[in-house]
């Protein structure tokens, strides 16, 4: 009798273990939208369209509301992934086809995909604001960086975030360190998103003699870009204005003042620029794409970039491209004849870039939509 | 005057031993047998490409072998001499500390030390391809050579100042791990923290690793820094003749049996009321075996055993439960599951390797067993008892990893992937067949085995070889010669290989099993009591083709 209570006690525990453990390992791991996990959606909604209008994003995207709010929380855990020694390796792994079997868990787009999600709900990611300020005190520099990210992409109703703000800006104080000059890079920008609401940053922000800072200053006042804008004229520094065009481009829109000046520069009218120094191109390049107004414009002066023999132009020359979205279907022609280059990482963008901006022709060209 | 007379007569008695021409012949067989297939997984690639990879490939096993010999032939050379009190005879004469150390580092290593010889032909043979130099050929023969002499000291260290065989492999393989695991992994984590990425403690912390002088042997690095090689050659010889002293002066202090001190005394009876149980608990735990079978009883009075494996699992569910909090979703795929698996099941089935034959093996070497023989008890009764054992400490968690493999194979057919490629809930079923097919094999293997061995140490690696390390080898073998038959193009899916996997396991499984089964059910007494009979040519050729 006793032995057979013994017996009975051990099947009793094995069996609570085992339904425990499954328990853990079978129960959906996050919510569910119409039978899917919402990463599933979420890593589905980059493919199609990462750089198409916000507004229209949102209605394509995230037609339904409770769905885009309840991407928040996972939001959240997104922007304070660290960048660990495993997770890369993990990474690493993940990307690599003979690894598939394992269903690995991407880590490479994390932080976009967080970004991205900010920006296409705007305000309406606000009840993230909560989960990101304890973010901006993570140990991780890059977890810092991305919740000041997300902050910048939420915008305006984000203001409950400036004092975080602030602390983060004054505890990245090593400027000889990239990590901490970074910090403040993404802090400032975050706070210039504010607006007159990061007024309190104003004492930090002025204290910095750097382009970037004093345009954030600009913002939080309400002042004109237009001096701004005027600096790009002057070529005579080119350092200063390769920084100068670096921080116009992240104006986006606002700097569409700004286009006709970075064409000049494109169309290789200006002698006062040294045509070796392609940094001046790759600079442009990436302006236009982040400002990406006035297509008609722009994209047949990209264009003539993308057959460059240097490498950085044709790969910049694409992503300008990608800044258009859909808007850049004139150069689909140019495209599909870059997915011959000799270059195999070229060829993998022009991929991407193809399957952007028109899903159609790169389905024609052989491209599965379907897979990033 | 002989000059170290024990060296002169270890030597001749070594090498009038059978073992001295075989392991010879196996060791230049088995290089030449593994340089083929290094040469047909590297097909097609040009010569000196083949010349390289097999030269690199060869060195590296070369340096496995030597530093496992040293802990095979050497860690329990001494101790078995204090064990069986022939040591201090020894000292009744004229003989110092090093005439003992170097006589039996001589006569236990006289073996491998042609057997290593024997594979330098082999190593030499990448010259004619030209993928590798005379410098580097010759370097790393010296690295080779080093690393032998390295092992075969720490080896003998360890049994100067040990007297249980278990205690000494396991002390000289740990000591083995610091020179080639654990200060590599310390001049990593240095270099990982660094700024640049460079400390010359890091560096200094490499020079005593075998595997830091095989990587500097080669040219690139040679050339780098010569005296990077050299110093970490003279560093590794001066810790193997600072080990020969050490052991020769332990030797000479060591041997003696000395009256214990209260507080070992104290922890002892501490440790075997731990693991027995007090009076009571003993007097429960006998009544309650005894009636099941006496042989349970005696296999399985220890208390430690089912609660050191309840334990393992312990741990491992708590490392489990932190990750789930630690990675969160990132946890939850086959990337985890498969690895734990892994690591559980190879715990499992080395555990049961190690035990099942333990109690035959220790009982047959103190002639216990003939007493058990002397009862009234039945062969089959014997057995069930040992089995009950075996049941008793891996029953419980064998379930439990079957019923992770369940859950998992559970989780993988949540994916929708899984009818586009079944390859996950495949691996998932068949896994969970060859341990449950691995476990029985090794319960009835590992006794067989037991009765068999001459050494009862040596018991758990034979069992191992023959159902676990085997088997893959021979997998892996018949890998490369079938990716290399394979027309072009059409390489095998993995149907191909797991089923093979598959075929292969359970195949030896059963034949082991059966073999094993029908022997301790027909032979049982006769291979019990195998150590008294006569020992005839004929008798040994009938031992050596039931092994």
């Amino acid at each position: 009798m006793m032995e057979f209570k013994r017996h009975l006690q051990s099947v009793v525990l094995i069996t609570v273990f085992l339904a425990a453990f499954a328990w853990v390992v079978l129960r959906p791991h996050e919510p569910l939208y119409q039978g899917r996990p919402l990463r599933a959606w979420l890593e589905m909604a980059p493919q199609n369209g990462w750089y198409i209008d916000p507004g229209s994003a949102r209605q394509v995207q995230f037609g339904n509301r409770d769905l885009a709010t309840s991407l928040l929380p996972i939001v959240v855990q997104l922007a304070g992934t660290r960048r660990t020694v495993p997770r890369m390796i993990l990474g690493d792994m993940a990307r690599d086809e003979g690894f598939s079997f394992l269903h690995l868990p991407p880590q490479n787009g994390k932080y976009e995909l967080a970004t991205w999600v900010c920006r296409v709900l705007g305000p309406e990611a606000r009840s993230a604001v909560p989960g990101l300020v304890p973010l901006l005190r993570d140990k991780d520099p890059w977890v810092r960086m991305e919740a000041a990210r997300c902050l910048a992409a939420i915008g305006p109703t984000a203001e409950e975030a400036v004092p975080a703000l602030i602390t983060a800006w004054a505890q990245a104080t090593n400027q000889n360190l990239w990590v901490d000059n970074n910090v403040r890079a993404f802090v400032a920008e975050a706070l210039g998103e504010m607006g007159p609401a990061a007024q309190a940053a104003l004492p930090y922000l002025q204290a910095e003699t750097n382009e970037l800072f004093q345009l954030m200053v600009l913002k939080i006042k309400g002042e004109s870009f237009a001096p701004f804008l005027d600096r790009l004229k002057d070529t005579s520094d080119l350092r200063r204005w390769s920084r100068t065009a670096s921080v116009v481009g992240r104006l986006g829109t606002n700097a569409s003042a700004a286009v006709p000046l970075f064409l000049s520069v494109l169309s290789q009218t200006n002698r006062t620029i040294p045509q070796s120094n392609l940094t001046i191109y790759e600079q442009t390049l990436e302006a236009l794409g982040q400002i990406h107004s006035q297509p008609e414009l722009c994209v047949p002066a990209i264009l003539t970039l993308l057959g460059s023999s240097n490498l950085n132009v044709r790969a910049k020359s694409l992503w300008a491209l990608r800044g258009f979205g859909p808007a850049a279907k004139p150069a689909v022609p140019q495209l599909v004849r870059a997915l011959q280059d000799h270059d195999h990482w070229f060829k993998r963008e022009a991929t991407n870039t193809l399957r952007e901006i028109d899903p159609e022709a790169a389905a024609l060209a052989g491209i599965n939509t379907n897979q990033p | 005057m002989t000059c170290l007379p024990i060296v002169e007569r270890e030597l001749r008695v070594a090498s009038r031993r059978w073992a001295i021409y075989w392991v010879r012949s196996a060791s230049g067989l088995v290089a030449i047998v593994l340089g083929v297939f290094v040469y047909l997984a590297n097909q097609p690639a040009p010569a000196y490409a083949l010349g390289h990879d097999l030269f690199a490939a060869l060195v590296v096993l070369c340096l496995l072998y030597c530093l496992f010999y040293g802990v095979r032939s050497t860690a329990d050379c001494l101790s078995g001499e204090k064990r069986e009190g022939t040591l201090g005879l020894l000292f009744l004469t004229d003989l110092k500390g090093y005439d003992v150390v170097l006589g039996k580092m001589a006569g236990s290593s006289l073996a491998g030390f042609y057997g290593l010889l024997a594979t330098f032909p082999v190593l030499a043979v990448p010259l004619l391809l030209g993928g590798t130099t005379q410098g580097e050929f010759w370097r790393e023969a010296l690295v080779l050579t080093n690393t032998f002499l390295l092992s075969l000291s720490l080896g003998i260290f360890v049994s100067s100042i040990s007297r249980r065989p278990r205690r000494a492999m396991a002390a000289t393989f740990g000591l083995m791990l610091i020179f080639t695991g654990l200060l590599p992994t310390a001049a990593g984590i240095i270099l990982a923290l660094a700024p640049t990425h460079r400390s010359r403690w890091a560096e200094m912390l490499l020079m005593p690793c075998p595997f830091y002088s095989l990587n500097q042997a080669y040219d690139f690095a040679y050339r780098r820094g010569m005296h990077r090689f050299w110093l970490s050659m003279a560093i590794l010889h001066g810790l193997t003749w600072l080990f020969v002293l050490l052991a020769s002066w332990c030797v000479r202090h060591a041997w003696q049996d000395k009256p214990t001190e209260n507080l070992v005394q104290g922890w002892r009876a501490v440790w075997h009321r731990w693991t027995y149980g007090n009076p009571q608990q003993r007097q429960a735990l006998r009544t309650r075996l005894l009636e099941l079978n006496p042989v349970c009883w005696l296999a399985g009075r220890s208390r430690w055993g089912p609660v050191a494996v309840w334990s393992v699992l312990g741990i491992s569910a708590a490392f489990w439960g932190w990750g789930c909090v630690a990675a969160g979703n990132d946890w939850y795929n086959e990337g985890i599951y498969f690895p734990t698996v892994i690591l559980l099941n190879s715990v499992l089935k080395l555990w049961v390797a190690s035990v099942a034959g333990r109690q035959f093996g220790q009982d047959r070497k103190d002639g216990a067993l003939e007493l058990v023989l002397g009862t009234s008890l039945s062969v089959k009764a014997i057995l069930r008892g040992q089995l009950l054992a075996l049941a008793r400490q891996f029953l419980g968690p064998l379930i439990v990893i079957a019923g992770l493999h369940g859950i998992f194979l559970a989780a993988s057919l949540q994916r929708e992937s899984f009818h586009a490629n079944p390859l996950n809930p495949v691996l998932w079923m068949g896994g969970l067949v060859v341990l449950v097919s691995d476990v029985v094999a090794l319960s009835w293997v590992g006794m067989w085995t037991a009765l068999l061995a001459k050494n009862p140490n040596r018991v758990t690696s034979m069992t191992v070889w023959r159902l676990l390390a085997a088997p893959w080898l021979f997998l892996v073998a018949f890998f490369v010669v079938a990716v290399n038959t394979f027309p072009s193009g059409s390489d095998p899916h993995w149907e191909f290989y797991v089923g093979s996997w598959f075929a292969v396991s359970v195949l030896t499984d059963l034949g082991y099993t059966l073999g094993a089964w029908w022997h301790l059910h027909h032979d049982f007494r006769q291979l019990a009591l195998q150590r008294y009979a006569l020992s005839t040519p004929l008798f040994r050729f009938k031992r050596w083709f039931k092994r």
